[in-house]
């Protein structure tokens, strides 16, 4: 009876413990796609400011009420802009930061094509 | 001739990187701007509030400081010198500080508050989107954001508040 009794208090200390680790890692995955705004591109996961830190904890609250990882990014934007997400959103304000690289590629193809029809 | 179109893509990339790097305005712009005042429930020093309700009928100043923060002993005197050179009421958001450190320090340097709200966790910072203190926003009569400075509030500051606070007094 007495080692039924331990190993039920086992069982459940144990998946407390395992809830808490899935959540570190979750928050931790979050971390490292928000912005420190105050550093030199560092993520909130990198950064030792008071900012980083106070967001890191609000971030594991914000987990531990049950909220998901877009919830807790759409606060932030709406605090912070985009600005604080590390790798910014793609909408009508980005379309040209995300398309501007396979613009210049077309373009540099087009122009080498040019070169070579040329000679 | 041969290469107009890539001197012009060159140059034109080099125009926009003139422009963008040398923008005299490098701060963020708030988020806030021309939006309501966020949510805001303090305890205040003297054992009052600082809520939304204290945001009604009249411009404002909210400055985000601390006692150990080294610039808001700067802004301080800058601080008086904008209430006497116009008369509005300053709210102060006290950012994760020590009250006994606190009360020394406007023992010492004077206290230019009307209300000084106690953010101890710095929530409300996070709330305002706060990036670092001091911070301060102008709001307006209806509790709109109408301007952010980040940084101290200098001479130049004070100028540049004092054209905003007579353009939302018209």
């Amino acid at each position: 009876m007495k080692k039924l009794f331990i190993l039920i208090v086992l069982t459940l200390f144990s998946q407390n413990v395992f809830a808490d680790e899935n959540l570190d890692k979750k928050a931790r995955e979050i971390n490292k796609k928000i912005r420190c705004v105050v550093c030199q591109s560092q993520s909130i996961d990198d950064s030792d400011s008071i900012l980083a830190r106070d967001l890191r904890v609000l971030i594991k609250e914000k987990l531990n009420e049950g909220k998901n990882e877009k919830e807790i990014t759409d606060y932030l934007v709406e605090r912070y802009g985009e600005f604080i997400l590390l790798k910014p959103r793609f909408n009508s304000k980005t379309y040209f930061l995300w398309l501007a690289p396979l613009i210049i590629l077309l373009f540099g193809l087009f122009l080498i094509k040019g070169i070579f029809k040329k000679n | 001739m041969k290469y107009t179109g890539l001197i012009i893509i060159t140059a034109f990339i080099f125009i926009c990187l003139f422009f963008g790097l040398n923008k005299e305005d490098q701060t963020l712009k708030s988020v806030f701007l021309n939006k309501p005042i966020p949510e805001i429930n303090l305890n205040s020093l003297k054992n009052n509030k600082l809520d939304q309700s204290d945001f009604k009928n009249e411009i404002l100043l909210v400055n985000f400081f601390a006692s150990w923060c080294l610039p808001c002993i700067v802004e301080h005197d800058f601080l008086f010198e904008l209430k006497k050179q116009k008369p509005i009421k300053i709210y102060g958001i006290n950012y994760k500080d020590n009250i006994k450190n606190l009360e020394i320090w406007l023992e010492k340097l004077g206290n230019p508050y009307s209300k000084i709200g106690i953010d101890k966790t710095g929530i409300t910072g996070i709330n305002w989107g706060v990036n670092g203190i001091p911070e301060s926003f102008l709001i307006d009569q209806n509790g709109i954001i109408k301007h952010k400075i980040n940084g101290v509030i200098n001479e130049k500051q004070i100028k540049i508040l004092l054209k905003k606070i007579e353009s939302l007094e018209k």
